[in-house]
């Protein structure tokens, strides 16, 4: 039957004006797509690149003062270089974030947190934006592949499959079938089988084009086309379900419409406002006011009680020449905050770790509601943007920042000045950047296989007993009138 | 007679089961929705105020302390929702909630509710609005395809012009019949929020005139999808190709144009990323006076200005504090800096809105999302009124802390001097208040406009097509 369906349908698809605009449209805006994803991997690499220059500035201006024996900056007299602090401060050490080659695909997506950021002892790596500054107005509507493979992939199916069935039955084509194959299924599944093909084949030709451009090697190409064309083939199936039982292209189209509108549209919006309205009350109290309050409160301990906190929190500082003396040498007060700094880093971080593995929880758990949430949340897991690896990014520069604290504190109390090879080390000794590796994929692709299988199975179910209830062919709306 | 073809085609959608079925599940899913969001905003309020409410006494209870050191304690502002944001709550998921208020730096609001609820946050979210204006015009679409055209594929509308009805009456009576519809769902969504917002916080927060104008607008918008169904159901060969059409131009106008329009804005005006907006501030402010360098030139020329203005020496024999005075040079060019960098930023976004504005004047569906979002409070405009609004309440705060810091206190006063609890009491808190409704449409005139005219020219299709199948031109 395949090999019957697939000429048939690739005729119709080029006698008909509407199917062939609609699969040069899908490739064009795919390739719209494509374009803006690039354009999204150009900035970040951009601003990636204006954070390498800022570093090295930096650098070459504390160098500069060390050729020339200087402490710091002539205008800035406390400043001095052989001091970790400032050490720190002039390495302007950056944890980056280096986009994935995938990352394109997902350009649309809410992504809150910068793609480089300076360990400065002051800074708070929890309290930072996404490195895009956008207009709510035009980022809501952004075109990329994501969108394109979710939203308009069963849209191109529908389009090109809108009269299987239906005007199989309207046009008594369906009889004619059974009449010579003994069975009217097999020839409305090598037609969905047909229109899935040539759909694949659009799906497929924007997905290595998205992954050439990316440069993405075979693992990740291979897991987005596979994700793509699980998609698409389960799409197929829901067409099939929709053409079994169609008696009119009307009825058809209208049940094709409804199914995309409740699966793409009300779905997941449903999902948006139960998701999102869990935190719309929330003003993060704990990350604002809390955490102030906190801060301000060690300001006033007891400078003894801080100290105490520090060696609780770092014992090897007892043993270093300043922690071997019975009086806190001057200039090291300014350090013993950092404990209480980073234990409240921690505690603010642990609860935003657990805000998110519950956003994260809900997302998996929605992936099995509908589709395309699945396919969007396992697009956002291979391309590395998104809120879930904005979230890994954070913890890696927590981490980052952690160690870098340590180093200071660890310099502060040897109670040596440092010179410029200490400097250069720390420069070069700067932590690794942050590579997203993509995990919880089996989540949302189990979510894909099992609606693939049902979509067939039931598709199945109904077309054997759409063909046992009435003999023949399905019941069209001649039969009933007459 | 067009009172007779309204009721006909509404017993036409009583009596079929799946039509009923499919137009009870809309009732109840506005009714839901609307209720649903409106719970969710009164939620959100009763949060606003109470994290507001902690802030202010968090900032009373410090006591006394000193104004500078009290500058960098700071404050908080936490973004009130939009006067309607129960019926549109527009952008709003996509604004940071909190922004603080600090000496020496304009914060960016954080914690948006995108932000924190994950890969979910990208879809949009069913409230009235996003019902009203792409839900019931999809269901206005089926209705309208399968009515008109299928009357005229059944030979139905040949047996009313037989028997004496005009063909613009026919029309006028399909047009009346989805529109009636249309504002019907329209006062289901109203009445179920009111209803909602009755049993929750009793009108309390409700903007009358903003509502008026939403159910205005809304009606609008719903005259020109009932009448661009009824004429293309008129100017279409068959009621198939209507129903392709129409939902072609619904997938276009509500999925792929403002994307794409979207996309085109931000090609064509790019936006400066944060990290190069940051350091381009810096850049700017170290051109500057730096409050906390005792060494910098312009703080040590406006001390001999100083000095010499009171007739004394040194800055121990000033009857104030120079540090107050030297803060408050700080700040003044903190603003400057921010006001250009902010200024071109905002010229920015000014200009991919004209673009949208546009691409809303030839697509109804934009149009009516942007009017929409103005009336109710929740557009681009509402988040940079009350950027502006926190940026003067931060620039007065720190000006009368500056201010105390270098006038308060008495004379002979030491570094450990403290400004008293009254002071900071006196303080007043943040408070935002929304531009007048009025002003918040004005920028949406063109919007408006473009309404006005599709409306007009929906109606004019629908009296040719009319007018063409009176003549037969169409097959009838």
């Amino acid at each position: 039957m395949l090999s019957l369906a697939l000429p048939f349908e690739l005729r119709s698809l080029l006698r008909n004006r509407v199917g062939i605009t609609a699969v040069l449209a899908y490739i064009v805006i795919g390739s719209v797509a494509i374009a803006m994803g690039a354009r999204h991997v150009s900035a970040w690499e951009h601003a990636l690149d204006e954070a390498k220059q800022a570093q090295e500035a930096s650098v070459a201006e504390a160098s500069g003062y060390f050729e020339s024996g200087k402490p710091g900056p002539e205008d800035r007299s406390w400043v001095d270089l052989s001091k970790p602090r400032w050490q720190n401060e002039y390495a302007a050490t950056r944890v980056v974030r280096d986009p994935g080659p995938l990352a394109g695909i997902a350009a649309g997506s809410i992504d809150p947190a910068p793609v480089a950021f300076q360990l400065r002892s002051r800074a708070d790596p929890l309290a930072v934006a996404g490195y895009r500054i956008e207009n709510p107005e035009v980022a809501s509507g952004s075109v990329d592949l994501v969108f394109v493979l979710t939203m308009l992939t069963p849209l191109l199916i529908g389009v090109l499959g809108l009269e299987i069935g239906g005007r199989d039955r309207e046009e008594r084509i369906d009889r004619l079938v059974i009449v010579q194959a003994g069975e009217v299924r097999g020839w409305l599944v090598a037609r969905v089988v047909a229109v899935t093909t040539i759909a694949s084949t659009a799906v497929a030709t924007v997905c290595l084009a998205a992954a050439l451009v990316g440069g993405a090697g075979f693992s990740a190409s291979a897991t987005l086309l596979g994700m793509a064309l699980g998609y698409t083939i389960l799409w197929g199936g829901l067409l099939l379900v929709v053409a079994a039982g169609a008696p009119t292209v009307r009825v058809g189209a209208f049940g094709f419409g409804a199914l995309w509108t409740v699966l793409c549209v009300l779905l997941p919006a449903t999902v948006a406002e139960i998701g999102v309205g869990r935190t719309a009350a929330d003003f993060a109290i704990g990350e604002t006011l809390d955490a102030r309050a906190q801060q301000w409160s060690a300001y006033d301990q007891d400078a003894e009680v801080r100290v105490q906190a520090l060696y609780a929190r770092f014992p090897e500082l007892q043993e270093l020449p300043a922690g071997l003396e019975e009086m806190l040498a001057p200039g090291l007060s300014r350090h013993t905050y950092k404990a209480s700094q980073l234990e409240r880093l921690e505690a603010r971080h642990s609860a935003r770790l657990q805000q998110e593995a519950d956003a994260r929880q809900f997302a998996t758990r929605a992936s099995w509601l509908s589709p395309p949430i699945a396919l969007t949340v396992a697009l956002e897991r291979v391309a590395g943007v998104g809120p879930e690896a904005a979230s890994a990014y954070r913890s890696h520069v927590v981490e980052a920042f952690t160690d870098r604290l340590h180093w200071i504190v660890v310099q502060a109390w040897t109670l040596e000045p440092l010179d410029q090879g200490t400097f250069e080390d720390l420069v070069a000794e700067g932590p690794a950047p942050f590579r997203w590796r993509p995990i919880g994929l089996a989540s949302p692709a189990a979510a894909l296989l099992v609606w693939l299988l049902a979509g067939w199975l039931f598709a199945m179910f109904r077309l054997v007993r759409t063909e046992r209830r009435f003999g023949m062919g399905a019941e069209t709306s001649r039969d009933r009138s007459s | 007679m067009t009172s007779l073809l309204v009721r006909l085609q509404l017993t036409t959608w009583r009596r079929d089961p799946r039509l009923l079925g499919l137009l009870t599940a809309m009732a109840l899913l506005l009714t839901l929705a609307s209720s649903w969001a409106t719970a969710d905003d009164v939620a959100r309020r009763t949060a606003q105020q109470q994290a507001a409410t902690s802030a202010r006494a968090e900032w009373l209870e410090r006591g006394a302390d000193h104004p500078h050191r009290r500058a960098h304690y700071g404050d908080f502002v936490f973004r009130p929702a939009g006067s309607l944001a129960r019926l549109d709550r527009g952008v709003q998921a996509q604004l940071g909630k909190v922004l603080r208020i600090e000496a020496h730096r304009q914060g960016t609001p954080l914690f948006s509710d995108a932000s924190q609820a994950g890969t979910v946050a990208r879809f949009a979210r069913p409230d009235a609005a996003f019902l009203l204006q792409l839900v019931v015009p999809l269901l206005l679409i089926f209705l309208g395809a399968t009515g008109l055209a299928a009357d005229r594929d059944a030979g139905r509308l040949k047996l009313a012009l037989i028997q004496g009805a005009s063909a613009r009456t026919v029309a006028r009576g399909h047009f009346l019949a989805l529109w009636g519809l249309g504002l019907s769902l329209l006062a289901l969504v109203v009445a179920a929020s009111l209803g909602t917002s009755t049993a929750l916080d009793g009108f309390t927060t409700l903007a009358w005139e903003r509502l008026a104008g939403f159910m205005l607008v809304h009606a609008l918008f719903l005259a020109i999808v009932s009448a661009a169904v009824v004429a293309a159901a008129l100017w279409a060969r068959s009621a198939r190709s209507a129903l392709l059409v129409l939902l072609a131009i619904w997938v276009v106008a509500t999925a792929v144009l403002p994307r794409a329009m979207g996309s085109t804005a931000n090609t064509l005006y790019p936006l400066p990323s944060q990290d190069a907006f940051q350091a381009a501030m810096q850049a700017s402010r170290e051109a500057g006076p730096d409050g906390h360098n005792p060494e910098d030139e312009a703080i040590e020329q406006r001390k001999q200005e100083v000095l010499d203005e009171y007739g004394v020496t040194s800055v121990k024999d000033l009857p104030i504090d120079f540090g107050g005075i030297a803060m408050q040079m700080d700040e003044d060019f903190g603003n400057e800096v921010w006001d250009t960098h902010h200024g071109e930023l905002q010229a920015q976004f000014e200009r991919q809105g004209e673009l949208m504005t546009l691409a809303a004047l030839v697509n109804p569906f934009q149009a009516i999302d942007h009017i929409s979002m103005a009336i109710t409070g929740t557009d681009l405009a509402h988040d940079l009124d009350f950027q502006a609004q926190a940026e003067r309440y931060r620039r007065g705060l720190v000006h009368a802390l500056n201010h105390e810091h270098a006038y308060g206190g008495p004379k002979e006063r030491g570094a450990s001097w403290e400004a008293t609890p009254d002071f900071f009491a006196g303080l007043d808190a943040f408070e935002y208040a929304p531009p007048r409704w009025g002003a918040a449409i004005q920028h949406r005139t063109k919007e408006l406009w473009s309404l006005v005219v599709w409306t007009f020219l929906a109606l004019l299709a629908i009296r040719r097509g009319a007018a063409r199948l009176e003549r037969s031109q169409r097959p009838c």
